[in-house]
């Protein structure tokens, strides 16, 4: 049977790879490091990734809540992201699975076949792996283009994708990668003067970060509504992503989870199992 | 108002080097045969990022304009047009 050995949580800045090599001496890259030795020690055979799309996979003529890629094979990043490129493969037993699984268990997953995957999957996998060798599962959320799900459907989705892994008949070693910013705002009034952006809402941060390092999950998911993510910027949303991601874990508190910073709206985190 | 042709314009820049191209050298005639409304296309050749954003473009793509000065905005502009811009519905 397919087991889930390792869970992890962590953010997705499409500037990080041209500014930041995986080796440098910078805070950023430390942080990956030290997510990745746990990954590496986790060994998995395949790697679930939880994020959204920016519209470069999706489009509004066609815009999925849910969505998961189904193929033999991806590319990316798809969006012109200042990085390596790369043909990751995509592990279809598992995702045929989850997509039956979910579809059965009232998950009306829309699937995608033919697809290019954007900074928010390829940054996480650029350093935490090398080389992205490991087959993904890529699964979207609709975190930015309201309405969005709730937290309550995201962390639902979670649970029905962990009873898939632990159903999968196969011998296989699944790790799970969510990603995100808990408050950011790209373009919208709340950014900084003279800036593309802004982090509107450390404070909201900080909490989001206490609940998952104590585990309080219930709290978190009764607390992130789209009125409170809004709060903490237009991209505020991306909670959703670590909220599934939360989900298919369960109710553990993380085996590493760096300190809260006083500058970004976002967090590092471990799971392990095995 | 649907913002949907604005957002798909954001998004045609973002993923078509030529269009990007066009509509940095002549914007008014880049456009010319995309169906929006005078108040659309005004607001978009002025650069009008507040009445842009209050009519539902979203903001993440609205913002690519800045990347290459498109509609001669840059990122200091950007900021000063959106702050107090109302969320739109």
């Amino acid at each position: 049977m397919a087991e889930l050995v390792a869970g992890i949580g962590v953010p997705h800045s499409p500037h990080y790879p041209a500014q930041i090599a995986k080796d440098a001496p910078h805070e950023t890259a430390r942080l990956f490091r030290e997510v990745k030795a746990h990954l590496d020690a986790a060994r998995p055979d395949a790697i679930v990734v939880i994020a959204n799309d920016h519209f470069n996979t999706f489009f509004l003529n066609n815009l999925p809540t849910f969505a998961i890629g189904v193929a033999e094979a991806t590319f990316g990043p798809n969006d012109q992201t200042k990085m390596p490129s790369y043909n990751i493969k995509v592990h279809t037993a598992l995702a045929e699975h989850v997509r039956r699984v979910g579809i059965r268990g009232g998950f009306d997953l829309a699937v995608t076949q033919e697809f290019g995957i954007d900074h928010a999957m390829t940054v996480p996998l650029h350093y935490l792996t090398d080389g992205i060798p490991t087959p993904v599962v890529p699964i979207w959320v609709n975190t930015f283009v309201k309405p969005l799900p709730t937290a309550q459907r995201c962390y639902a989705l979670g649970r029905m994708v962990r009873s898939a892994i632990d159903t999968l008949p196969d011998k296989l070693r699944v790790a799970v990668i969510g990603t995100g910013s808990f408050s950011l705002e790209i373009g919208g009034p709340k950014i900084d003067p003279g800036k593309r952006n802004a982090v509107p809402d450390l404070a909201w941060s900080k909490q989001v970060h206490a609940r998952i390092k104590e585990a309080r999950l219930d709290e978190l998911v009764e607390e992130a509504t789209p009125e409170r993510m809004w709060k903490a910027g237009n991209i505020g949303g991306e909670l959703l992503n670590w909220i599934v991601t939360l989900g298919v874990i369960g109710k553990e508190k993380p085996h590493y989870i760096a300190d809260h910073d006083e500058k970004d709206g976002h967090a590092y985190a471990v799971w392990r199992w095995s | 108002m649907s913002a949907y042709q604005i957002n798909k314009l954001c998004h045609r820049v973002f993923h078509d080097v030529a269009f990007r191209e066009a509509v940095k050298s002549d914007p008014a005639a880049a456009i010319a045969d995309w169906p929006f409304t005078d108040d659309e296309r005004k607001a978009l050749l002025e650069g009008d990022i507040r009445r842009l954003y209050e009519w539902g473009t979203h903001p993440f793509l609205l913002a690519h304009f800045t990347r290459w000065g498109l509609f001669g905005l840059t990122p200091a502009m950007y900021a000063e047009r959106i702050q107090g811009a109302r969320d739109p519905d």
